[in-house]
């Protein structure tokens, strides 16, 4: 009984414990940024929105060209934007005026663009109901798999038997 | 020089084509003469791709600038270990060594197989050699029409061509002048190219309709060498992005980086479902579809890499090799699939199952997200060409697309990680699993709750970690058991103990290394939340405060040398008042190249990594403006890498068990024929 109570103890504990974390980080809130990083923060986020056109691929502050002809004047752009003011959705929307809509980091989930989404969920939704086709026909499968029969099954069937018996003395 | 390796890569081609059709006849009409000539055929060929090789480095180190490959890529000024690197730095001499590795493999494949005598292999081989130089003979049409090595400049303003030889050469991409980009590159080739034998094996046995799973067993090694390349030059690619590049990261979902991750993912379903096939005899057809698939998608990085359908800081640049590769792949994939659908039914296997908790679910559901993943970041990848020809607008699709959509993807796989050896072949009750399942889940829940307390509060670097916790006590509880029983039965220590486990069965004690690799890396990547990043113009004097530390500016040196002229700043490492280190991050500006990059400083620990970057220049052209990042946990991606190859070379000793099983076999086999040659002795006297 003893070590029953053992071999469960964690279980339960574990969903004790699974709990208090689901409600640590549904408490989670963001730290609050200071105001003198304010400017800086806000920065991240928005050039964070957007890729660099040099061909590099890489994001907007990690274009590894040093001399950037379109990083570095980009960035300068943001940061004028939204030291004029502009909430950063604006300097968002301006960007994508100014510079097109292949600026952006990733593509705004409208439209065609929605595919690009959705697709690999629905490509794993896809995968999940073939596998549980596949596993349910293999199952049955395995049911209708005759049992061995025959002397040679027989034959084995006594050997475990024997062996079983043995042990149990 | 230029006219050997030229002549040399002609007739290579010439005799790669001999060798797929005399290999394909000798096959049909049974001709052992005709196969042996196709080998033969296979081993001069990369004869004569090295002879091309070598020509093409001896004009690298002897500065022969009439060369177009050599002086796009070099200068007199280069160091000489940088001067070889150059051979793959280009898109000719890249192809060239493709194609020079890929001969070497083949070679491997004739020299280790020709002289074995089993009926099986004797089969398959002239299929698998067809197979290996066909691959070849694309690449070998690459390097003598699309991409020559050996092309020379001429003058044409006289109106008559001449040979023209520039004075220098325009130098290494400066991107390119690394240690480890010495090392990378050949090492992902390695991997890209290995998965070309499995393909060629696998290809060779549906050809050949044969019976049984003879050419995985074959291939098992070569796969997992390749994939062992493969992950290695993925992680050393990773971390030349975060050395050089310069932006604090080392993965940007680039599709250069996207296309090494591809073949790697199919790989690694591969590597799992094998098993499948081995002990089960089941997904056949599952198994040639992903050999096929990871085939294909090696071919395909290589053409995205260098075609200029997407645009990379890795890509080579635009040239018109892509209708090649576009033509390749697409007849080979024909191909592949008529042959595959041709023979379904020589693939039918025993596909049973005897319960949805049981080993054989789980290597589905690996599979099933190893390959969602897959599709997530090819279907990533090409969306900008498809909303391109669809729409007709171009847009991108990035890192935020990326890390959205592959985080949950990810998470999900470490968590079959830690379940799939937890569940045995056949069925698993639910009462073991309970019992097996416990103490880790409480163990990980343990670690998140302090975690939490300890104030980290975002949720996926939570989920990331428990699932870690989670994978490593399972892993060690599985080699704790498994010791134990060792330990009692012998008068091994711990240690011991561990070594005669892992020994006894090295296939899957080292995968459960390569999976402890893994979740380090996993727990790296899980770092990156929290991230530090400071941009500030500093004086001679000034001082910052980042991740617990402060930097003080010391000095500015100005370097000058004949590759390049630098500035590097000094600076000075507090910590608690105390001065604990010097970084020197520089900006270089490479003369032959005229290009600016900068070489970061950082200063690497296991809990956090100081990265600094001299990013320029004030306004005011005094001061300097550093980029310096605090990196939680970025080491244990390389750590985790280590780990990883350490699992794969464990994974490829030899078992004792099947050591024992193979003496055995022999002894028994040595027995036999002792008793024939008595009995015919016997007969005769």
């Amino acid at each position: 009984m003893r070590s029953r109570l053992n071999r469960f103890a964690p279980a339960r504990m574990a969903w004790g414990l699974a709990l208090a974390l689901l409600l640590l980080a549904s408490r989670a809130t963001p730290q609050a940024a200071g105001p003198a990083r304010a400017g800086e923060e806000s920065f991240k986020r928005v050039t964070a929105k957007f890729v660099c056109q040099c061909g590099c691929n890489y994001p907007l502050g990690a274009c590894p060209h040093q001399d950037c002809g379109f990083s570095i004047p980009m960035q300068q752009n943001i940061r004028a934007a939204l030291a004029s003011g502009l909430s950063e959705q604006q300097v968002i929307d301006q960007m994508v005026s100014q510079y097109g809509l292949a600026v952006l980091a990733a593509p705004p989930a409208r439209g065609f663009n929605l595919m690009a989404w959705i697709m690999p969920f629905v490509g794993l939704l896809a995968g999940l109901v073939i596998v549980r086709s596949v596993m349910v026909a293999w199952r049955r499968r395995g049911r209708l798999a005759p049992s061995p029969s025959g002397p040679l099954a027989e034959k084995y069937q006594r050997t475990i038997d024997e062996e079983f018996r043995q042990l149990g003395e | 020089m230029e006219q050997i390796g030229s002549f040399a890569l002609l007739l290579a081609l010439a005799l790669g084509i001999y060798s797929v059709v005399v290999s394909v006849l000798g096959a049909r009409r049974e001709k052992p003469l005709l196969q042996e000539s196709g080998e033969r055929a296979a081993i001069a060929v990369c004869l004569l791709i090295t002879v091309a090789v070598a020509c093409l480095v001896s004009l690298l180190l002897r500065d022969q600038f009439q060369v177009a490959a050599v002086s796009a890529h070099s200068n007199r000024a280069l160091p000489l270990f940088y001067k070889f690197a150059a051979l793959w730095s280009g898109q000719e001499g890249s192809l060239l060594f493709w194609s020079w590795l890929l001969s070497v493999y083949s070679l491997l494949v004739v020299v280790i197989y020709r002289r074995r005598q089993e009926a099986s292999l004797a089969g398959l081989m002239p299929y698998v050699i067809a197979v290996l130089m066909a691959t070849q003979v694309f690449f070998l049409l690459l390097n003598n029409l699309a991409a020559n090595p050996f092309s020379i400049w001429a003058d044409m303003s006289a109106g008559v061509p001449r040979l023209f030889l520039p004075a220098d050469g325009s130098g290494l991409n400066p991107l390119l002048q690394y240690p480890l980009m010495v090392i990378h590159p050949p090492i992902l080739y390695l991997g890209y190219i290995g998965f070309v034998v499995p393909f060629a094996f696998g290809m060779a046995a549906l050809i050949t309709r044969q019976k049984g799973e003879r050419w995985i067993y074959t291939t098992r090694r070569w796969t997992m060498v390749s994939w062992g390349f493969l992950t290695c030059g993925v992680l050393l690619g990773a971390r030349w992005a975060y050395v050089v590049l310069g932006w604090g990261g080392y993965w940007g979902w680039d599709p250069v980086e996207n296309a090494s991750l591809m073949p790697w993912l199919t790989g690694t379903a591969y590597l799992h479902s094998v098993m499948m096939q081995e002990k089960k005899g089941m997904m056949k057809v599952w198994n040639m579809v992903l050999v096929m698939g990871t085939y294909f998608l090696c071919i395909f990085g290589t053409f995205l890499t260098r075609s200029g359908v997407v645009s990379s800081v890795h890509a080579f640049a635009q040239s018109p090799i892509g209708p090649y590769f576009a033509t390749y792949i697409t007849l080979g994939v024909a191909f592949s699939a008529v042959v595959l659908v041709t023979r379904l039914d020589y693939l039918k296997s025993e596909n049973q199952l005897d319960s949805f908790l049981s080993r054989e679910s789980s290597f589905l559901f690996n599979n099933l997200i190893l390959l969602a993943a897959c599709f997530a970041v090819l279907w990533g990848t090409l969306f900008p060409v498809l909303s391109e020809a669809v729409q007709g607008v171009k847009i991108t699709v990035g890192a935020p697309y990326f890390n959205k959509v592959n985080i949950p993807i990810g998470l999900f796989l470490l968590f079959l990680t830690g379940v799939g050896p937890l569940l045995a072949w056949r069925k698993t009750s639910l009462e073991s699993l309970k019992r097996n399942f416990a103490w880790p889940i409480f163990i990980g829940g343990v670690a998140t709750v302090v975690l939490a307390i300890l104030g980290v509060r975002k949720l996926a670097p939570l989920v990331t970690l428990f699932l870690s916790v989670f994978v490593t006590a399972t892993l060690m509880a599985e080699f704790y058991r498994g010791a134990r029983v060792i330990r009692q039965k012998s008068q091994l220590g711990w240690v011991g103990s561990l070594v005669h486990l892992t020994r006894r069965n090295t296939r899957r004690y080292g995968g459960y290394i390569i999976h402890f690799g893994m979740v380090l890396i996993f727990i790296g990547i899980a770092g990156s939340a929290f991230n530090e990043e400071k941009q500030v113009e500093m004086a001679v004097g000034s001082a910052m405060e980042i991740g617990g530390f402060k930097l003080v500016c010391a000095n500015i040196e100005q370097i000058d040398n004949a590759n390049y002229a630098a500035g590097r700043a000094v600076i000075e490492l507090y910590q608690e008042g105390k001065l604990v280190d010097r970084l020197y991050p520089e900006r270089r500006f490479y003369k032959a190249s005229r290009q600016t990059t900068t070489e970061v400083a950082i200063r690497p620990r296991p809990a956090q990594d100081l990265y600094v970057v001299f990013a320029g220049m004030a306004d005011n052209g005094r001061d300097i403006v550093l980029q310096v990042f605090a990196n939680p946990l970025v080491n244990w991606v390389w750590m985790g890498g280590f780990v990883v190859v350490l699992g794969t070379l464990t994974a490829l000793l030899p078992n004792k068990a099947a050591e024992a099983i193979r003496a055995q076999a022999a002894e028994q086999a040595r027995g036999e024929r002792a008793t024939r040659a008595e009995s015919k002795h016997a007969i005769q006297a």
